[in-house]
């Protein structure tokens, strides 16, 4: 075992009763301004409080140099190099690239030899798990990454409530301009493909630093990668009507937070939700660790 | 054969560019409901399949909550009036 104190930097966040979730009149108002309905945003609803104990986050999501120290000392291999191909958004939908891997993320053409202080991709729920065993770690529960994110009451993005595509990384940074719906994300994505052949545009750790931190100095926890939490998906209110797919998911899925370098300003909200089958993985999903402040130490 | 509800995420309203109201159709097995829904709707077609009839591994399926994987695929025979939740391995976003 590495040893939680040789993993990376980390944050104390500290204990603190944290409002999780989205604000009713924020999902009416986003409604109106994307193309996606409001029972897509409805499993961010009801706004609860959750008492979270003091915890240590990582700064930045795991990266592959990080990974790569797991996978020489352990011999791990991960569901994406056992299975042969990983995710990988092709020219108009995903497809299952042979070869692709943490290694090689967009196929065979591509390597992370000039980006190992990239997060770490195509990584499934297992793959996180056992580096963040192997840290004597964990992954984060999905209240202490949305605390982590917004602090202890809820802003729309880590920085504020006002998107600023300078913040994170972003298809709005990439594409130096406005994205709010899917047609003018499918324009982009037109180009971007066409240029980079799946190559995943994250970006070093601290790119966008501190001008993108949360309230904590968590950084990049908008954009660059996805994340992983340790929470099975769930409804905020069993009580509540949810929308049968999301429902078929619960207890059947993993929760996963902050969206990636490929989303656009709504997907990557602080109290934005994505349920995950444990087994996905993908080019523009990695994560984090996280530990109890208890067993950290001070 | 069967009447067999199909239930999409709300997102593929997006994609078909209309409202998609209930989806039902007599299917005795998935392979038949999903037939179907992919003449309705053609441009769900990469969303259901790899390749030309292989299930994607982006989308699991379930037949009355239980996972098609866990049964007979797409071959699973459906005997009864049924629902066919069909959930993106990311759903959300």
């Amino acid at each position: 075992m590495m040893g939680a104190g040789s993993h990376g930097d980390r944050v104390r966040i500290p204990a603190g009763r944290a409002l999780i979730g989205s604000p009713e009149e924020h999902l009416d108002q986003i409604v109106g301004l994307q193309h996606y309905p409001r029972v897509w945003f409805e499993d961010e609803a009801p706004r609860h409080a959750v008492d979270v104990p003091a915890f240590d986050m990582d700064r930045h999501p795991v990266s592959n140099a990080a990974f790569a120290a797991f996978v020489a000392a352990s011999g791990y291999v991960t569901t994406a190099e056992q299975q042969g191909f990983g995710l990988v958004y092709g020219a108009s939908y995903w497809e299952e690239q042979a070869g692709a891997s943490w290694r090689h993320p967009a196929g065979p053409h591509d390597s992370i030899a000039d980006r190992m202080d990239h997060p770490v991709v195509q990584v499934t729920y297992a793959d996180a798990t056992a580096y963040a065993q192997w840290v004597g770690m964990r992954l984060p529960t999905e209240a202490e990454w949305e605390y982590a994110a917004h602090g202890p009451s809820w802003r729309c993005w880590p920085w504020g409530d006002e998107w600023d595509m300078g913040r994170a990384n972003s298809a709005e940074y990439w594409a130096q301009k406005p994205i709010a719906d899917f047609g003018a994300w499918r324009a982009w994505w037109a180009t971007h493909h066409a240029r980079n052949r799946g190559i995943p545009a994250t970006l070093p750790a601290g790119a966008f630093s501190p001008q993108g931190d949360s309230p904590f100095g968590v950084a990049e926890m908008s954009g660059n990668v996805a994340e992983w939490t340790s929470t099975p998906y769930h409804m905020y209110d069993p009580e509540r009507s949810y929308d049968p797919v999301y429902a078929t998911a619960v207890n059947r899925y993993i929760v996963v937070r902050g969206g990636g370098w490929m989303n656009f300003r709504y997907q990557l909200r602080t109290s934005e939700r994505i349920a995950c089958a444990p087994s996905y993985a993908n080019f523009a999903t990695g994560f984090r660790c996280a530990i109890a402040a208890s067993a950290a130490g001070s | 054969m069967p009447d067999v509800e199909i239930v999409v995420p709300a997102n593929w309203r997006v994609v078909a560019g209309q409202e998609l109201g209930d989806l039902h159709c007599d299917a005795d097995t998935v392979r038949g409901a999903l037939d179907w829904l992919i003449r309705k709707h053609p441009q769900f077609q990469p969303r259901l399949f790899s390749g030309s009839d292989r299930l994607a591994s982006w989308i699991n399926i379930y037949l009355d909550n239980e996972d098609i994987r866990g049964l007979a695929l797409l071959d699973t025979p459906i005997r009864a009036r049924a629902a066919l939740v069909l959930v993106p391995a990311l759903a959300g976003g």
